[in-house]
C-alpha cells in the first residue's frame, strides 16, 4: 500500500539544521547558568548563519522532497522559496541582535525564547516551501504556536499575557476555518497537492469555491488583512517589543508566501474570480489600517496599524498577479524593503522604551529625543520617511513598484486608494519625528551594541534600496515558482 | 570646455560636505569655544556655498562656447526592463543647459550672500551649527532640483527642499515667549512648519500624478526624451495609448500641464495654496530671504519653464477646458489673480515680514502669469531680478528687526529698571510690528538706503531691475490679442499699482516720521557682516536690468539679432538655447504668442506713472503725518480705496480663505488625528448610528420576543453587533472573532455569487 | 449505505456549534473547547471524504491524525495560557481581558 517516497534531503537541509540546532540548544541551555543566558542568544546564530549560507547556495536551484511514487513533492525549493527563506533568516538574525539586550533588561532572560524563535522560523520557511495544503497547515501551526508563547513571554505583565491569549484564541479560530477549507478542497479534488489541484479542480464545483474562500481567510488572518486584523494591534501592544519586531515581519511574510503560492500555483486559472476579493480586502486594509493608525497614541499600536496598512500595499501586488504573474515580484520586493525599515523602526522603539512598567511607548515620550540622541532621532526620522514613502528610501521604491504593478494590471482605483492613504499615513508617521525634533522633553534612550548593529544595518539597507533598487528588484523578479515537472523528475 | 562641464557634480559635493561638517562636528566646535566655533562653522558653510557658486560660474563659462545642453551622467538609478512598454530606465544625471545654469547662479549666488549675512544674524543662537547644516542641506537639494535631467530627480530635490523648508520654518520651535493666541512662539513656529509641509504635500500629490502620467504617456521621465517624443507625436498627429484607450495628445498634455500647475501652485504659493507662505515667515529671516523669497518658491516657475514644450503643445493643440480656456490660459489667470489679491492683502499687514511675504506671493503671481502667456524669458528675467531685490528687502527687514530688538534690549537694560512686569512687557513687545517703528532712517542709514533701492526695484521705477522685468511681462500681455491677455494685462497693472502702494506705506511707517516706541528710538545699525551683503545685493538690484535690457528701437533689436552668437550675455538669447518652444515656433510647428521686441513706451509710461502715483498716494496723502503713536488706527481705513478694494478682498481672504484654510489644516493636523476619528466619527456616526439602528431593529423585530425566544444567542448577536460597531476595537476577543466570522461570511457570499454568475 | 452528504451535514453542524460556542461563550476554557470542536468537525470531513472518494489512498486518514496531533499541541499551549491568566486574575472570563483596546 505504501511506497517509500523519494526524500531529496538537500532540499530541506536548512530546515534540518535549524530544527536539530534548536533541539541541541535546548540541552546546551540547561548548562548555561541564569544570568548568562545571552550565550543561548548568541549560540542561536550558530544555527541561523549556516542555514542562511545554505539557503543562499540554494538560489537558482529547483527541486522537491518527499515525492511519493508518481506523485508530487510535499516540499519544494525554488527561487520563490529561497528568496523568502532568506528574508526569514535575516529577520531571525536581526531579531537575535535586538533581543539579547532587550530580554535581559526586561527581566525575561530565559533560554526558551531563542529556540521557540528557531522553531517559528522553521515554520515560516516551510510556509513558502510547502507544496501541499496539509503541509501548509502544519507550517502555519508550527510558526504560530511558538509565537503564542513568545507573545505571553513576559509573564510578569498583564498585557503580555492578555495579548497571548487573544492571539491564541483568534489564531486557533482562524486556522479552523483554514483547515475546513483544506478539507473541502480535498473533498472537491481528492488531493491536497497544489499542482494536482491545478489539474483537477473545476469551476463548476461549489465545494471548491467555498474551499478557496476559507483558505483565503486563514492567510488573511496571518497577514493581518481587514477584517481579520483585529488581533494585531492588541497583540503588538501587549507582547514584548522584540517579539513584535520579529513576528511583525516573519509571520506576515510567511502568510504572504503561502497565499502567493496557493493562489499562484494552486488556483492561477481562477484569477478573475479571486482578484476582486483580494482587491476589496486590499482596499479595506489600506483604508482601515491607515485611518485607524492616525489616532493611536501608543507607538507599538501605531506600528501595528501601520503593519496592517502595509499588508494592504503588498496585497496590491498579489491582486495584480491574477492577470500578470510577474506582479508578484513587486510584492516580494516590498517585503524585502519593509523588513529592514520595520525592524529599524522597532529597534528605535526598543531603544526608547523604558522597561520599568511599560513606559516610553507613547508618541509623547519621544519629545525632545533629538536633543540628546540626534543620530537615533535621525534614524527614526529616516525609517518613518521610508514608511511614508518619501524618495531616497526603500519605502518609496517599494511603493513605486507595487503601484506600478497595480497600474499595469489595470487596478487604477486600488492604486489611487493606495496613493491617497499613503498621504494620510504622513500624519501619523511624522508625529514621533515631529515630537522628537520640535518639542522639548525628557526623552532618553539606551542603545546597546546589538541595537546599534541592527540600526546601522537597517539604515544602510533602506538607503541602498532607496538609491539602487534595480538589482534587488531584479532578484525579486527571478524569485519565481519552480516548474512543476522538474519536481516530479526528482530534481 | 567639456572638461569644465564634467565638474558639475562638484556643485552637489560642496554643499554636501557643508552639511556633514556642520551637522556632525559643528556643535562640538561651538561647544569648545563660542567665538571661534561660530567663525569656523559659519564661514565653512558660507565657503561651501561660495565654492558651489564658483562651480556654477565655471559651468556658465563653459556654456558660452557650447550653449546647447549637456547631460552629465552619474549613475543608473532605476533600470527596470519589465515596467512599461520599453522598460523604465532613469539614470541619475545632471542636465547642464542655459536654463539650469541660470537657476544655479541665482541659487548659489544669492545663497552665498545670505549665508554670509546669516553668520552675523544668527550670532549667539543656541543652534548656530544646526542652522548652517540645514542651510547647506537646502542648497544641496535645491541644486538637485534645478540640475536633474528627469522629472524624477527633480522630484527628489522638490521633496528635499520641502523638507528643509519644514525644518527651517520650525527652526525656533523651542522659543518660550508668549505669542499670539496665548501659545508659546515655539509652538506657533512648529505649527507653521507643519502647515507648510501639509499644504506642500497637496501640491506634491499633483506632481506625482503628473510624473506618473508623463511616464505612461511618453514612456520616459527624462526631459529630453519626453519632449522629443511629445513633439514627434504632435507633428504626426498621432494618438496616445493610455489605460487601453486612445487620447489626443492635446487632451493628455492638458491634464499633465494642469497637474504640473497644481504642483507649482503648492511650491510657488499660488491661489488657493498660497497661504502657507505668509505663515512661513516664522522662520529666521535669512531663511525667509533665501527659501521663501528668492529660490525655493520659484521652483514652480522653473518647473513650468522647463516643461515649456509640453505647455506649448497643449496650447497649440487647441484643447480647451472650462469653456474655452487652454491650460496655459488657466496658468496665466491663476497667476494674475494671485498677484492682485496678494497685493491687496499686503495693504493690511502690520508685520514687516508679512508685507514682504504677501508681496512675494504677488510677484510669484506675475511670474506664473508670464509663463502662462508663453513669456518664458520674461518670467525668468523677473525671477532673477526678484531674487535680488526681494532677498535684499528681506535681509534689510531682518536688519531692521535686529536693530529694533537691539534697541529694545538697550531700553530694558538701561532705562527701565524701575518698571514692574519687565518680563510681561518683554513678552508683549513685537519687534516685527511696523507700528512700533518709525523714523529709523536716522538710526539705520545703510539699511534705509538699501531698503529704498529694494523698494524702488519692487515698485518698478526706472532704471532699477524690477522696472525692466516687470515691464517685459506687462508688454507681453499688452501685445497679444484675446480677452485672456486683456484681463491679465489690466490685472497685473493693478497689481503693480498695489505693489507701489504697500511699499510706500511700508517705508513711510518704518523709516519716516517719529519713532513710535522706545525701542525704535534706541535702534542701532547692524554689524558690517550683515550690511555688506546688503550693499552687494543693492548693487545687483540696480544693475540686474542690464541682463535683458529692452531694445529702444527696432534697428537695435535687428542688429543684436544679427550678432546673437557673439552676445550670449543677454538673457533672451542665452535662454533660447534651452527653451525648446522658441525653436518649435521658428520651425513653424507651433505658434507662440508674440513677444515684443522693443520697449513699449506706452506700457512703461503707464506702469511707471501708476507706481509713482501709488507711492505718492501712500507716503504723502494717506500716511502724511500719521500714525504718530503705536496705538493709532491705520489711516488707510478712512480712504476710499480701503472700502472699495482692500476691505472686500481682505474680508474674503481673512474671513473666507484663511479660516477655511486654518480649518482645513486644523482638521488635518489635529481633528483627523484624534478628534475626528475618536470623538466625532466614533460617537456621532458609529455609536449614534448603531444605537439608532439597534432601536429600529428592536422596534421592528421586537427584541423581547427574540430575547425570550429559542435563540438567546441571536439577541446577543444583535446586541453584540451594535456593541462591536460602537467600539470596533473593543478589546473583547469575542468581538474580534465575530469580525473574523463576518469576514468569512462576506468572502463566502462573494464566492457563492460568483458561482451563480 | 449512508450517503456522504450525511457526514458532511454532521460535520457542518459540529463546526457551526463550535463557531457559535466561540462567539457566545465568555469562558476562555469553553472557547478553547469550541475551537477543538471545529477542528474535530474537519476531521470528520477528512475521514468521510477519504472513505467515499479516494479509499485507495490513505491520505485523508493520515491527515486526520496530523490534525489531532496539532489540536493536542494547541490545547496544551492554550490551557497553559489560560492557567497563567487564572493565576493572576482569578478568572478565565475572556471579557475581562480588555486592557488592550481601541
Amino acid at each position: 500500500m505504501f511506497a517509500a517516497p523519494t526524500l531529496n534531503l538537500w532540499v530541506i537541509t536548512p530546515l534540518i539544521i535549524l530544527t536539530v540546532w534548536a533541539i541541541i540548544l535546548m540541552f546546551i541551555d540547561l548548562f548555561i547558568p541564569a544570568g548568562k543566558k545571552q550565550w543561548t542568544g548568541w549560540l542561536t546564530l550558530v544555527g541561523l548563519i549556516p542555514a542562511l549560507a545554505l539557503t543562499l547556495m540554494q538560489w537558482g536551484q529547483t527541486g522537491g522532497a518527499f515525492i511519493a511514487e508518481g506523485g508530487q513533492p510535499m516540499v519544494v525549493v525554488d527561487n520563490f522559496a529561497t528568496f523568502l527563506n532568506t528574508l526569514y533568516l535575516l529577520t531571525g538574525i536581526l531579531a537575535v541582535f535586538i533581543s539579547v539586550s532587550y530580554i535581559r533588561d526586561a527581566g525575561l532572560e530565559r533560554g526558551e525564547y531563542y529556540f521557540l524563535m528557531l522553531f517559528s522560523i522553521v515554520g515560516m520557511m516551510l510556509m513558502g516551501m510547502a507544496n501541499d495544503l496539509i503541509l501548509i497547515f502544519l507550517a502555519l501551526e508550527l510558526l504560530s504556536i511558538p509565537l503564542y508563547i513568545l507573545s505571553g513571554f513576559d509573564t510578569g505583565s498583564d498585557t503580555s499575557e492578555e495579548s497571548a491569549l487573544k492571539y491564541f484564541l483568534l489564531g486557533a479560530f482562524s486556522s479552523a476555518f483554514f483547515l475546513f477549507g483544506i478539507a473541502l478542497t480535498y473533498g472537491a479534488t481528492g488531493t491536497t497537492s497544489l499542482p494536482v489541484i491545478l489539474d483537477t479542480i473545476s469551476l463548476d464545483d461549489p465545494l471548491a469555491l467555498a474551499a478557496l474562500g476559507m483558505l483565503l481567510v486563514g492567510f488573511a488572518f496571518k497577514v493581518g488583512a481587514v477584517p481579520f486584523h483585529m488581533w494585531t494591534p492588541d497583540v503588538y501592544e501587549g507582547a514584548p517589543t522584540s517579539v513584535v519586531a520579529f513576528m511583525s515581519i516573519g509571520a506576515k511574510v510567511a502568510g504572504f508566501a503561502a497565499l502567493m503560492r496557493v493562489l499562484g500555483q494552486g488556483f492561477p486559472m481562477w484569477g478573475e474570480l479571486w482578484q476582486p476579493a483580494i482587491v476589496v480586502i486590499s482596499a479595506l486594509t489600506m483604508i482601515v489600517g491607515n485611518f485607524a493608525a492616525v489616532r493611536q497614541q501608543n507607538i507599538k499600536r501605531m506600528l501595528a496599524y501601520s503593519g496592517i496598512a502595509n499588508a494592504g500595499y503588498i496585497l496590491i501586488g498579489v491582486a495584480a498577479s491574477a492577470t500578470d504573474p510577474e506582479a508578484i515580484s513587486a510584492s516580494l520586493y516590498y517585503m524585502l524593503a519593509y523588513l529592514f525599515t520595520n525592524i529599524g523602526a522597532f529597534a528605535v522603539v526598543i531603544a526608547v522604551e523604558k522597561l520599568d512598567g511599560q513606559k516610553g511607548l507613547l508618541v509623547e515620550d519621544y519629545k525632545g529625543l533629538a536633543k540628546r540622541h540626534l543620530l537615533l532621532s535621525l534614524a527614526l526620522a529616516y525609517f518613518m520617511f521610508s514608511l511614508v514613502g518619501i524618495p531616497l528610501t526603500g519605502g518609496f521604491t517599494a511603493k513605486f513598484y507595487v503601484f506600478g504593478a497595480g497600474v499595469t494590471a489595470g487596478l487604477y482605483w486600488l492604486v489611487v486608494i493606495g496613493a491617497i492613504t499613503s498621504v494620510v499615513s504622513a500624519f501619523y508617521y511624522l508625529r514621533p519625528v515631529l515630537y522628537a525634533f520640535m518639542y522639548e522633553g525628557p526623552a532618553v534612550a539606551r542603545v546597546s551594541r546589538g541595537l546599534m548593529f541592527v540600526l546601522v544595518v537597517a539604515v544602510f539597507a533602506t538607503l541602498v534600496f532607496g538609491i539602487f533598487p534595480g538589482p534587488w528588484y531584479e532578484l525579486a523578479s527571478q524569485a519565481t515558482f519552480g516548474n512543476v515537472a522538474t519536481f516530479v523528475a526528482g530534481g | 570646455m567639456e572638461q569644465l562641464i564634467q565638474l558639475a557634480p562638484l556643485l552637489l559635493v560642496f554643499p554636501g560636505i557643508g552639511v556633514l561638517f556642520n551637522g556632525l562636528v559643528g556643535r562640538k566646535f561651538i561647544e569648545n569655544n563660542r567665538t571661534t566655533g561660530e567663525k569656523w562653522t559659519g564661514w565653512f558653510g558660507t565657503a561651501m556655498a561660495v565654492a558651489a557658486f564658483f562651480v556654477a560660474v565655471g559651468l556658465f563659462i563653459a556654456l558660452q562656447a557650447e550653449p546647447e545642453e549637456h547631460i552629465v551622467y552619474l549613475f543608473d538609478w532605476f533600470d527596470l526592463p519589465g515596467v512599461g512598454e520599453n522598460g523604465f530606465r532613469v539614470p541619475w544625471a545632471m542636465q547642464i543647459d542655459t536654463l539650469s545654469v541660470t537657476m544655479m547662479l541665482v541659487v548659489t549666488g544669492v545663497g552665498s550672500l545670505i549665508h554670509m549675512y546669516a553668520v552675523g544674524y544668527m550670532h549667539g543662537d543656541e543652534d548656530f551649527s544646526r542652522f548652517f547644516a540645514y542651510l547647506n542641506l537646502f542648497l544641496f537639494f535645491m541644486l538637485i532640483l534645478v540640475s536633474g535631467s528627469s522629472y524624477l530627480v527633480l522630484f527628489v530635490g522638490w521633496e528635499g527642499v520641502g523638507l528643509c523648508s519644514f525644518l527651517l520654518i520650525g527652526f525656533w520651535w523651542s522659543k518660550r515667549e508668549q505669542g499670539a493666541e496665548g501659545k508659546p512662539v515655539g509652538v506657533l513656529n512648529s505649527n507653521a512648519a507643519r502647515k507648510a509641509f501639509i499644504t506642500n504635500r497637496v501640491g506634491d500629490f499633483f506632481m506625482v500624478l503628473a510624473i506618473i502620467l508623463t511616464f505612461w504617456a511618453f514612456g520616459s521621465v527624462e526631459f529630453i526624451p519626453v519632449f522629443d517624443h511629445a513633439i514627434e507625436i504632435f507633428e504626426h498627429s498621432e494618438e496616445i495609448m493610455l489605460f487601453g484607450n486612445t487620447y489626443s495628445i492635446g487632451a493628455v498634455l492638458t491634464v499633465i500641464t494642469l497637474l504640473f500647475l497644481g504642483g507649482a501652485a503648492g511650491k510657488s504659493a499660488q491661489i488657493p495654496l498660497y497661504i502657507w507662505l505668509p505663515d512661513a515667515m516664522a522662520g529666521p529671516t535669512p531663511v525667509s530671504a533665501l527659501i521663501h523669497a528668492a529660490t525655493m518658491v520659484t521652483s514652480g516657475i522653473y518647473l513650468i519653464v522647463r516643461s515649456n514644450v509640453l505647455f506649448e503643445i497643449a496650447r497649440a493643440s487647441g484643447t480647451t477646458v472650462l469653456g474655452g480656456l487652454t491650460s496655459n490660459d488657466i496658468v496665466a489667470l491663476t497667476g494674475t489673480t494671485t498677484a492682485l489679491i496678494a497685493g491687496l492683502i499686503a495693504f493690511t499687514q502690520f508685520d514687516i515680514k508679512k508685507v514682504l511675504a504677501y508681496s512675494t506671493v504677488s510677484q510669484l503671481g506675475f511670474m506664473i502669469a508670464a509663463v502662462g502667456m508663453g513669456a518664458y524669458v520674461a518670467a525668468m528675467f523677473h525671477l532673477v531680478t526678484h531674487a535680488f531685490f526681494k532677498a535684499l528687502l528681506f535681509l534689510s527687514a531682518g536688519s531692521v528687526i535686529h536693530g529694533v530688538e537691539h534697541g529694545h534690549h538697550h531700553v530694558h537694560e538701561h532705562g527701565h529698571h524701575d518698571q514692574d512686569h519687565v518680563g510681561d512687557s518683554h513678552a508683549e513687545f513685537n519687534p516685527q510690528d511696523m507700528r512700533n517703528m518709525g523714523g529709523l532712517r536716522k538710526m539705520m542709514p545703510v539699511t534705509f538706503w538699501v531698503y529704498m533701492i529694494g523698494t524702488f526695484a519692487l515698485a518698478g521705477f526706472f532704471p532699477f531691475a524690477g522696472f525692466w522685468s516687470k515691464d517685459e511681462i506687462l508688454a507681453h500681455a499688452n501685445n497679444n490679442p484675446g480677452w485672456v491677455y486683456t484681463v491679465v494685462y489690466y490685472g497685473l497693472v493693478l497689481a503693480a499699482f498695489c505693489t507701489a502702494f504697500y511699499m510706500g506705506r511700508q517705508i513711510k511707517m518704518v523709516f519716516f516720521g517719529k519713532p513710535r516706541s522706545d525701542s525704535a528710538e534706541h535702534a542701532v545699525e547692524s554689524s558690517p557682516t550683515m550690511t555688506r551683503p546688503l550693499v552687494v545685493l543693492a548693487f545687483l538690484t540696480i544693475i540686474a536690468g542690464l541682463l535683458n535690457l529692452a531694445h529702444f528701437t527696432q534697428t537695435s533689436y535687428e542688429n543684436a539679432k544679427a550678432i546673437e552668437n557673439e552676445i550670449q550675455l543677454r538673457l533672451e538669447h542665452w535662454l533660447e538655447h534651452s527653451v525648446e518652444a522658441y525653436h518649435l515656433a521658428e520651425e513653424g510647428i507651433i505658434n507662440l504668442p508674440k513677444t515684443p521686441t522693443v520697449l513699449q513706451l506706452d506700457v512703461a509710461l503707464i506702469s511707471t506713472l501708476l507706481a509713482l502715483a501709488a507711492i505718492f498716494l501712500a507716503a504723502f496723502v494717506v500716511y502724511r503725518n500719521k500714525p504718530e503713536k503705536a496705538t493709532d488706527p491705520d489711516p488707510l481705513e478712512r480712504t476710499p480705496i480701503w472700502w472699495m478694494a482692500v476691505l472686500p478682498i481682505n474680508t474674503i481672504a481673512m474671513k473666507g480663505i484663511v479660516p477655511a484654510y486654518n480649518w482645513l489644516a486644523y482638521q488635518a493636523a489635529y481633528t483627523l488625528d484624534w478628534r475626528f476619528w475618536h470623538d466625532w466619527f466614533h460617537d456621532r456616526v458609529i455609536r449614534d448610528g448603531f444605537v439608532a439602528f439597534a432601536n429600529w431593529l428592536g422596534r421592528t423585530f421586537d427584541l423581547k420576543a427574540i430575547d425570550g425566544g429559542l435563540v438567546h444567542g441571536t439577541a446577543r448577536l444583535v446586541r453584540g453587533t451594535a456593541n462591536m460597531f460602537g467600539q470596533i476595537q473593543s478589546g473583547y476577543v469575542r468581538n474580534y472573532a465575530l469580525a473574523v466570522f463576518l469576514g468569512v461570511v462576506a468572502i463566502l457570499t462573494y464566492f457563492i455569487f460568483a458561482y451563480f454568475n | 449505505m449512508i450517503p456522504l452528504s450525511w457526514y458532511l451535514i454532521v460535520s457542518a453542524l459540529l463546526f457551526s456549534i463550535g463557531l457559535f460556542g466561540l462567539l457566545a461563550r465568555r469562558n476562555a476554557v469553553a472557547m478553547l473547547m469550541a475551537v477543538e470542536l471545529m477542528l474535530n468537525a474537519v476531521n470528520i470531513n477528512l475521514v468521510a471524504f477519504w472513505r467515499y472518494q479516494t479509499p485507495e489512498a490513505p491520505a485523508g486518514l493520515a491527515w486526520a491524525v496530523f490534525v489531532l496531533t496539532i489540536a493536542a499541541a494547541e490545547a496544551a499551549v492554550g490551557l497553559a495560557l489560560i492557567i497563567s491568566v487564572y493565576r493572576r486574575r482569578d478568572s478565565v472570563i475572556a471579557e475581562e481581558l480588555d486592557t488592550l483596546k481601541f
